[in-house]
């Protein structure tokens, strides 16, 4: 199954440290400012001012605590207006940085808080003035533990990173989760994982090291020239860019990031149109950020999802073109032919609205249930009328799917799992015909539908190579061309 | 040098107001080694950071050189503060810099030039006996070297005053001893006026000129060490004396004791011989030409500020009469009795 070369895991691993490096360094130098202002004008301490202290301490703990994809996605506006796009890895460094500010300043503001009080007066006995109470007293002081804090940051760094993919940030952490969990690719979980233990364990190591030693200047110049550097990767490795036309397309982790290598080839030789591939973790955010303009088309949605999506969030965006249907099966591991089918049998099906739907709407044509008449193609659980077999209804996210194929008796799929279930498509016990209204639609914004630029795209789509690939990854009947 | 002036330092707490020093008033002469002395929580602490103004007095002044620091602005203030040398109990070291530049930091303060701080730090740590601990690490140095560099580091500025918080307390008697040793040294070679906070009678006993007793932010006492050791005033600081002077009477004998006489008991009392006095044959001219046994209990030669005194713990036998002459034999030859009680 393992289909990865070491490119994609190098350039996983370049976009995870290019990641954690900028955000680190950032937040690690914002954070080290905030400790020591919550120190210095804490109660007791040379700046004191309780008010400053209490709301800079509150506004900390309000960040601490948002979840990070929660904040992510809320300071969206501030990414766009920051990097200028709220999607890819530069747009991940926002988030990043601002949850490891806060985690930082409490970090350093404990260290802080554990020098002696009597150092401190000392010096003022001295003739110390404030500025020499910090550089020559609270920073060399607390560098010991300043260090391993900052080891502390860029660790959890790391682990955040690892959902930097929901905003087609890329990185190691989204590889292992759309390879592994996604993908049911061990190989390729296992070497990204092993990347990450390597990692953080360089981290703690290189940085417990230098906590022992006193001397922080080299160290301090080779991660200033290490953030520079990757300030500068951009456009030290772009690589040799052509005059050629260049489209941002948003697809979803899967099998899908195979046959789009084909298109990209297609798109090149025989169009003269380059295609950059952003891959998305989530079915929400490819549509947000073709609205916004960050991307130029995105190939992941069937249409009824559109419109669902058009309709909920008001968006401006259009079909421009079919690609193919991925049928649905239901699939079952105890029966062999759905007549089997005990009463009270369970159900497990995707989560989402329009799949929860679909999966309805198979058992309905089948003549398992009876649905409300004229209720759609968004119908629930709720909308069942006529349940003659008892059948029990449980949604679930749809990667989890194929792991409870023990548990359910039946099983609705969507096509990126089948094969993750060790199943193929002839197996269904149950399957949408080719009469399914769920094709699957390049999607553009609309007032860029007559772009010729899209045209090329659409071809290079439904070129019969892409075609090929596709039905080679899904086999018997596993897609079927829509156009 | 020093003036104190009706100082009163109030504390704010929980609502109600905790008066650490009530209204002292002190003067400290130039040369003097002069030692405060009170338990914790007696205000000495405060009094002492009140000295550089580390501690805003509520009420009173400081003077230093009759000069106000209260009227001084704040770059005058860190001005004077560098003729005031402070060391603590704690000795504040860096655990980031050397020795050397740990001593060198009051200078690095100011911005004196490389090639001057090293020849000041470097004449320095041979005075204070350190020149092969340069390049330590204060994690590597026992107690009484660690406050020996803090030693060098608050003479390093030339200072006027050193201020001593509880400067021995976190040392062994080894230790301290070499420590009031060097303080000794610098007020006699350098001049310095040395204040040294304690509540060990003992350290003011070996080094101090002068004393003051301070006890829940009340001065009780002060005076020349010798005069309060001898003759102290107020119950506390007879207690203290007591206690620094090793003349407690074991607790049999306080159990057994009567506070007023009565016939077939003795008195016990505290001779105290000050200066050559201390050198008599008392208990042989009490015996021969009284006929008073004199029964020593205690005994102990102390010697402060070089002079040195005598003191013995005894209970006299003999007839009433005698012993009434005996009395006024003491008191001629100028030896102070106290009577403890009787036996």
């Amino acid at each position: 199954m393992n289909n990865l070369t070491v490119a994609p895991l190098l350039l996983a691993t370049a976009q995870t440290l290019y990641m954690v490096i900028i955000s680190g360094v950032l937040s690690i130098a914002l954070g080290l400012f905030c400790g020591l202002g919550l120190f210095i004008s804490s109660n007791g301490q040379f700046l004191q001012s309780p008010i400053l202290n209490r709301i800079s301490s509150t506004l900390i703990n309000i960040l601490r605590s948002i979840p990070f994809i929660i904040l992510m996605i809320s300071i969206i506006p501030l990414t766009r207006l920051l990097v200028g796009t709220s999607i890819g890895t530069n747009a991940a460094i926002v988030p990043l940085t601002i949850a490891a500010i806060p985690f930082f300043a409490r970090v350093s503001e404990s260290v802080f808080c554990e020098i002696p009080k009597g150092l401190i007066e000392a010096a003022f006995a001295m003739g110390a003035h404030g500025r020499q109470i910090i550089f020559k007293i609270l920073i060399p002081e607390a560098l010991p533990g300043l260090i391993r804090g900052a080891s502390l940051t860029l660790i959890s760094l790391i682990g955040y990173s690892a959902m930097a993919g929901a905003v087609g940030g890329g990185g190691l952490g989204e590889l292992a989760i759309s390879y592994g969990y996604q993908r049911f690719d061990l190989q390729v979980m296992l070497e990204t994982v092993v990347i990450l233990i390597f990692l953080v364990q360089g981290v703690q190591w290189l940085f417990d090291h230098l906590a022992n030693k006193r001397h922080i200047k080299k160290p301090l110049v080779v991660s200033l020239l290490l953030f520079v550097l990757c300030l500068l990767s951009p456009w030290l490795f772009a690589s040799n860019k052509t005059d050629a036309e260049t489209l941002k397309v948003g697809i979803t982790t899967g099998p899908q990031q195979q046959v789009m290598q084909i298109v990209k080839k297609i798109a090149a030789q025989r169009y003269h149109l380059n295609l950059t591939v952003i891959t998305f973790d989530d079915y929400v955010l490819p549509n947000t950020a073709l609205e916004n303009g960050n991307i130029d088309a995105n190939i992941f949605q069937h249409i009824p999802y559109l419109a669902e999506q058009i309709k909920t969030r008001h968006l401006h965006l259009a079909a421009i073109g079919k690609t193919f249907v991925y049928p649905m099966g239901i699939y079952s591991k105890t029966l062999d032919s759905i007549k089997q089918l005990s009463p009270g049998a369970l159900v497990a099906m995707p989560n989402d609205p329009s799949n929860e739907g679909r999966a309805l709407l198979i058992l309905q044509k089948a003549g398992l249930i009876r649905l409300k008449p004229n209720s759609g193609l968004l119908v629930t659980p709720h909308d069942v009328i006529s349940n003659p077999k008892n059948l029990r209804f449980k949604t679930l996210d749809a990667a989890q799917l194929p792991r409870v194929l023990n548990d359910a008796e039946l099983v609705a799929l969507t096509n990126d799992y089948i094969k993750p279930a060790g199943l193929s498509s002839d197996q269904a016990l149950l399957r949408e015909g080719s009469d399914s209204p769920y094709a699957n639609v390049v999607v553009v914004r609309k007032q860029d539908q007559d772009k010729p630029a899209y045209k090329k795209l659409l071809a290079a789509v439904q070129s019969k190579e892409a075609k090929a690939e596709t039905e080679k990854l899904f086999p018997h009947g596993g897609a079927i061309a829509a156009w | 040098m020093i003036e104190i002036k009706n100082l009163t330092k109030i504390y704010p707490h929980q609502n109600k107001e905790l008066i650490a020093l009530n209204d002292i008033n002190l003067s400290i002469a130039a040369g003097e080694i002069f030692g405060i002395v009170g338990k914790s929580g007696s205000g000495k602490s405060s009094l002492l950071r009140c000295m550089n103004l580390l501690e805003q007095p509520t009420h009173g002044d400081v003077l230093i050189h009759h000069i106000s620091l209260l009227s001084l602005n704040a770059q005058q203030l860190k001005k004077q503060r560098r003729e005031i040398g402070v060391i603590f109990q704690q000795f504040n070291l860096l655990e980031s810099r050397t020795v050397f530049e740990n001593i060198a930091l009051p200078l690095e303060l100011v911005g004196v030039e490389k090639k001057q701080i090293k020849q000041q730090v470097d004449a320095l740590l041979a005075w204070v006996d350190l020149a092969d601990k340069t390049n330590h690490y204060p994690s590597a140095l026992s107690g009484g070297q660690k406050q020996r560099v803090a030693i060098a580091r608050a003479l390093i500025t030339h200072p006027k005053i050193l201020l001593c918080d509880e400067a021995t307390s976190a040392l062994d008697p080894e230790s301290t001893g070499v420590i009031l040793t060097l303080l000794q040294k610098i007020n006699q070679t350098l001049g310095i006026t040395i204040v040294l906070i304690t509540h060990e009678m003992d350290v003011v006993k070996r080094i101090c000129h002068k004393l003051a007793v301070l006890d829940h932010g009340v001065l009780v006492e002060q005076g020349k060490v010798l005069e309060i050791f001898t003759a102290p005033k107020t119950e506390i600081v007879k207690r203290l004396v007591t206690h620094a002077l090793h003349l407690e009477l074991p607790t049999y004998i306080t159990k057994r004791l009567h506070q007023t006489p009565a016939l077939g008991l003795y008195p016990i009392v505290r001779l105290t011989f000050i200066g050559h006095k201390a050198d008599q044959a008392i208990v042989t001219t009490l015996l021969e030409r009284f006929h008073v046994a004199a029964n020593i209990l205690l005994a102990n030669l102390e010697s402060i500020n070089e002079t040195s005194i005598g003191f013995m713990l005894c209970q006299l036998r003999g007839h009433a009469s005698s012993i009434a002459q005996a009395f006024g034999f003491l008191a001629q030859e100028k030896i102070k009795v106290e009577v403890i009680g009787y036996e």
